[in-house]
């Protein structure tokens, strides 16, 4: 039950926030990779600037959400000066309910639509 | 890409890397490098994509961020602060209760200070450029002074304090004001509120009077009526056309001493005017018209001040004046746009006193607060040698205490503040013994806030910077190692604790022997024989003129009043008189010199006291020798004075006294009193330039005179004649009247005035112990917060001693541990850690006495001005010290105690 409370607190999550966890949903990434990884990922119409990105890591690391991995990538991926970032098991937890609740708002939108529709 | 398409690049790439530098430590520390790389891969598709744009915004990116960072550490700090200040809620309420009188102290100290030197005149543009004349002068003077346009812009001239009756809902009420040349409201730059103000047409004489009201008047008196104007008044017994209403917060040239509500000008006719009388406007000798000129671009008040005394000497060659040929300034010019008119190199002497002690409360307060700040870092020196062997700047760690620090300085300063509005309000309320109402708005405004933050700025600083840059400067290791806490100390090594612990006890005691002799000195003055008695005495004032009456018609009125109440059964005996003891005196006093003496006759100087012929008989004051006043010493030209005690003693030891003739003119009557404006008399009986022979017929005994009540002066009684009944006084003439105990004689009394005419206000009606009590409740309140002041010092210096005491028992907890183990006994600890309080409080009491040396060689002008102090009362100089020593001796005994309960097994494991 505590951890369905400490989950609320970080709902609505930030925009900035969603998309980091979201690019560490698959793997662990480093922040040049999650930044590009966003900017593809929303066809160019989300770039992290890199100290909101930095600030952004920085209080991720301090809620637990993320963590910085121990793991590195095989030699060939690996660039030895980066640091790496993982998402911790809250991290994922929150990251799913963000996104249950995005779910959610767009049901209730689709609805919306529907009735409209259907009255006019 | 050409070189000249990346060097955009470049520059916003070193720009970065410059604002990166900016970051907090531990960010820089944690991802400022990484920052700086991922930034150096991106700059260029950004520079590709964005152009000059997205390096732009790039740039704007991190130089939100910096601050943001740097925001949120501070934020950290201070929820870190709060929590810490929370863990030791005893440090954190001593420390906010004693810094927050200490600033309260201060503050208050600086609001006395800005409400009466420095603050501007309400409602008046350019105050600046106003000068005005150190003394009054005479409108002939005037005229001549206006005539200089190449000096002023523009100039005013006015009578002040006037009072005026005011005839309002049935009843005469005395409301006081100013009479004015038509160019007062113009050099003042003030615009009416409603209406209008004088113009030169006023000048003329002869037209019906108009006046020009104070906006509280026109609220409190007139209902705020916006057809107020055209209105008609009484004044005087006179009516009188209201044309104006002055400005809000507007009350004239000189709002301190001489508040205005009405104001009425020069050319009235004398009916309205008793002050006008005798051609005032034509006399070079009635110098009773304060002056304030605007000065012209450029001119300074040096300036004006040389060229209007250059006038005055060549009026003084063409009228032939007798000490044309002295020497010295004729004029002296003071600032004229402040509400108390001080010359600027006069202003250290008032705001001395005020200053010094504030500030000393306040040393004391965060010395205190500094103890027990450097008390609870090094009970963290652990923490914090952990923290920065870990990593953490020191920076950031002397931060982190500030903070603390700073938090407890920001509570207290609210608190301090808000203490300090209440006390100046209810200092704003006290009422001074004058004729006149005085009111000075002592309220803080925004510079005493300004002030305040100032100050609790600097007290955080003051008592957290030096303990945080301590604690963070420990040697590492030893603070690391068990038992690294261990000082072998040597009482006679001075350290910073101990530095402080001496400053408190010096400014403790310094505090407490100055508010001391200052607290000494007025209660010597309230405690002396009055000289008279003063139980079953009444005193109720009239001025038959500003009800309407003519001199004439007023002194038959009083005989007539007078003579009923004397007939009253519960009335013994009852006088008219102009002056009533234990009161400001409406004049200052007199030059006297032996008739007949030749040219080197010694001036001598006296007290003057208009009294009635039963006066004596009345209050109380017994003849030594000769006689009393009779009927006939009332007619004019009548010759007979009496003098006081001490004038004989003073000048004519030893001589024959009665049927002794003195010369009497007013070339310069001043005295001790006269510097007070208000208390000097300006009517034309009293000024006028002729000399009188009188002479001696009675002695009477002493009576205390003014507020130094054990200094004497001098005093010579003059018997009321017809002038005073034409013009008189500020506080009208007084009916004083010795009752039998126990009956309502006010009653009885205002029923027979009523009866003679009931026309006639009576105003101002008290006993003469409600007079007395009045006259000294200043000085009561001084007193009062005198030894208010010299407490608090004392109880925050034993509190500070106690703490210090403490401290450094549980510091010492190792060392005792050990000593007992070898031996020591629990009587020898306790020696050991009472002999180091006791070197602190001797030495301390040593530099506090130097200090109360300097101080009081520094006060010592205010001092004696304000109370009799002998300057090294034994009494207190032996007894403060010894109250301070043996409390701060008692503060230390107890937290000492504590050292010879410790159980050396425990004290050795702990370390």
């Amino acid at each position: 039950m505590t951890k369905r409370v400490g989950l609320d607190s970080f709902l609505p999550l930030k925009p900035h926030w969603f998309h980091v966890l979201l690019s560490l949903a698959d793997q662990e990434q480093h922040g040049y990779g999650i930044m590009q990884e966003v900017l593809e990922r929303t066809d160019g119409k989300v770039r992290l600037w890199p100290a909101t990105l930095y600030g952004a890591l920085k209080r991720l690391i301090d809620e637990e959400l993320i963590e910085e991995s121990d793991t590195r990538p095989a030699a060939e991926l690996d660039d030895a000066r980066r640091r790496y970032y993982r998402l911790t098991r809250l991290g994922r937890r929150v990251l799913a309910a963000e996104s249950e609740r995005l779910e959610d708002l767009v049901r209730v939108v689709d609805a919306k639509r529907r009735t409209r529709r259907a009255e006019s | 890409m050409s070189h000249f398409q990346k060097r955009p690049v470049a520059v916003s790439l070193r720009l970065y890397r410059a604002l990166a530098r900016a970051f907090p430590y531990e960010f820089k520390n944690a991802y400022g490098e990484e920052l700086v790389q991922v930034t150096e891969d991106a700059i260029e598709p950004i520079w590709q994509r964005h152009g000059v744009l997205g390096l732009v915004r790039l740039l704007a990116d991190i130089a939100v961020r910096v601050p943001i960072e740097h925001l949120a550490e501070l934020h950290q700090d201070v929820r870190y602060g709060l929590r810490m200040l929370a863990k030791s809620p005893g440090f954190t309420w001593v420390a906010l209760v004693s810094l927050s009188l200490g600033i309260a102290i201060a503050t208050c100290a600086y609001s006395e200070v800005n409400g009466l030197i420095l603050r501007d005149l309400p409602g008046v543009p350019n105050p600046e450029e106003l000068v005005a004349l150190q003394a009054p002068t005479s409108y002939p003077n005037y005229k001549r002074y206006r005539e200089r346009s190449d000096l002023f812009s523009s100039t005013l001239a006015y009578v002040a304090p006037v009072p005026f009756g005011v005839s309002l809902g049935g009843r005469t009420e005395r409301i006081w004001g100013h009479l004015v040349t038509p160019s007062y409201f113009s050099t003042l730059d003030v615009r009416p509120a409603l209406g209008q103000f004088f113009d030169q047409e006023q000048e003329q004489s002869g037209r019906a009077p108009v006046i020009v009201v104070s906006y509280r008047f026109w609220q409190e008196h007139l209902g705020a009526d916006s057809s107020a104007v055209g209105k008609t008044l009484r004044i005087n017994g006179q009516p009188c056309t209201v044309i104006g209403v002055g400005p809000r917060d507007f009350l004239g040239a000189s709002p301190g001493f001489f508040v205005a509500d009405v104001w009425m000008p020069v050319s009235v006719p004398a009916p309205i005017a008793p002050e006008l009388a005798d051609s005032a406007l034509e006399r070079r000798d009635l110098t009773m018209f304060q002056m304030v000129g605007r000065l012209k671009p450029g001119i300074t008040a040096d300036r004006g001040e040389a060229a209007l005394d250059a006038v005055v000497r060549q009026m003084e060659q063409e009228f032939g004046d007798a000490d044309r040929e002295k020497g010295g300034r004729r004029v002296l010019l003071v600032p004229g746009g402040k509400v108390l008119p001080i010359r600027k190199q006069d202003r250290p002497y008032f705001t001395e006193v005020l200053m010094i002690l504030g500030g000393l409360v306040l040393l004391i307060a965060c010395s205190n607060a500094a103890n027990m700040m450097l008390a609870r870092a090094a009970d963290r020196r652990r923490e914090i040698a952990v923290r920065l062997s870990l990593g953490a700047s020191r920076a950031r760690l002397i931060r982190q205490l500030l903070t603390e620090s700073m938090l407890v300085a920001a509570g207290a300063g609210v608190l301090g503040f808000i203490l300090t509005v209440w006390l100046m309000h209810l200092a704003s309320q006290m009422r001074m013994p004058y004729p006149m109402p005085v009111a000075f708005d002592l309220t803080p405004d925004w510079h005493a806030l300004l002030f305040a933050l100032g100050v609790t700025g600097l007290t955080g600083l003051a008592f957290g910077l030096v303990p945080a840059l301590q604690a963070t400067r420990t040697d590492l290791t030893p603070a690391l190692k068990e038992g690294g806490n261990i000082q072998l100390r040597r009482h006679r090594r001075l350290s910073l604790r101990n530095g402080l612990m001496l400053c408190q006890m010096a400014g403790s005691l310094t505090l407490l022997l100055l508010t001391g002799f200052l607290g000494l000195g007025i209660q010597t003055t309230m405690g002396i024989q009055q000289g008279f008695d003063s139980r079953n005495l009444y005193l109720i004032s009239l001025d038959p003129v500003r009800d309407g009456y003519s001199g004439s018609q007023a002194e038959v009125l009083f005989e007539k009043i007078l003579e009923r109440v004397k007939r009253l059964p519960s009335v013994t005996a009852a006088t008219l008189t102009d002056a009533v003891p234990v009161a400001v005196g409406g004049n200052a006093g007199v030059i006297f010199t032996d008739a007949g003496a030749g040219e080197e006759k010694a001036t001598q100087w006296a007290r003057k006291h208009v009294v009635g012929k039963d006066y004596f008989e009345t209050a109380g004051i017994p003849i030594l020798l000769g006689r009393g006043f009779r009927k006939q010493d009332e007619a004019n030209g009548a010759t007979a004075i009496i003098v006081s005690q001490y004038l004989v003693r003073v000048y004519w030891t030893g001589q024959e006294v009665l049927g002794r003739r003195i010369e009497i003119g007013n070339d310069e009557a001043s005295g001790g009193f006269g510097a007070v404006p208000g208390t000097f008399d300006f009517r034309a009986g009293v000024l006028g330039k002729k000399r009188h022979v009188f002479e001696v017929v009675g002695v009477a005994k002493d009576v205390a005179e003014d507020f130094i009540a054990s200094k004497k002066h001098p005093a010579i009684y003059f018997p009321l004649h017809a002038v005073d009944y034409a013009q008189p006084s500020l506080s009208g003439l007084t009916l004083m009247v010795r009752g039998v105990p126990g009956v309502d004689v006010i009653g009885s009394v205002q029923r027979e005035i009523s009866a003679t005419d009931a026309n006639l206000t009576p105003f101002n009606t008290r006993s003469m112990t409600e007079q007395i009590a009045q006259f000294m409740s200043s000085l009561r309140g001084a007193a009062w917060t005198w030894n208010l002041i010299g407490a608090f010092g004392l109880i925050l210096a034993s509190v500070g001693l106690a703490g210090v005491t403490a401290y450094s028992v549980a510091q010492r907890g190792h060392e005792i541990g050990i000593r007992m183990a070898l031996g020591a006994q629990k009587s020898d600890v306790l020696g050991l850690v009472m002999k180091e309080s006791a070197v602190l409080v001797m030495a301390g009491t040593l530099i506090g006495m130097a200090f109360t040396w300097a101080g009081v060689r520094l006060m010592s002008g205010v001092f004696f001005s304000v109370a009799s102090v002998k300057a090294f009362d034994p009494a207190l100089l032996v007894g403060a010290p010894l109250l301070l020593a043996s409390l701060a001796l008692v503060a230390c005994y107890v937290p000492a105690r504590k050292s010879m309960r410790i159980d050396p097994a425990m004290a050795l494991r702990e370390g």
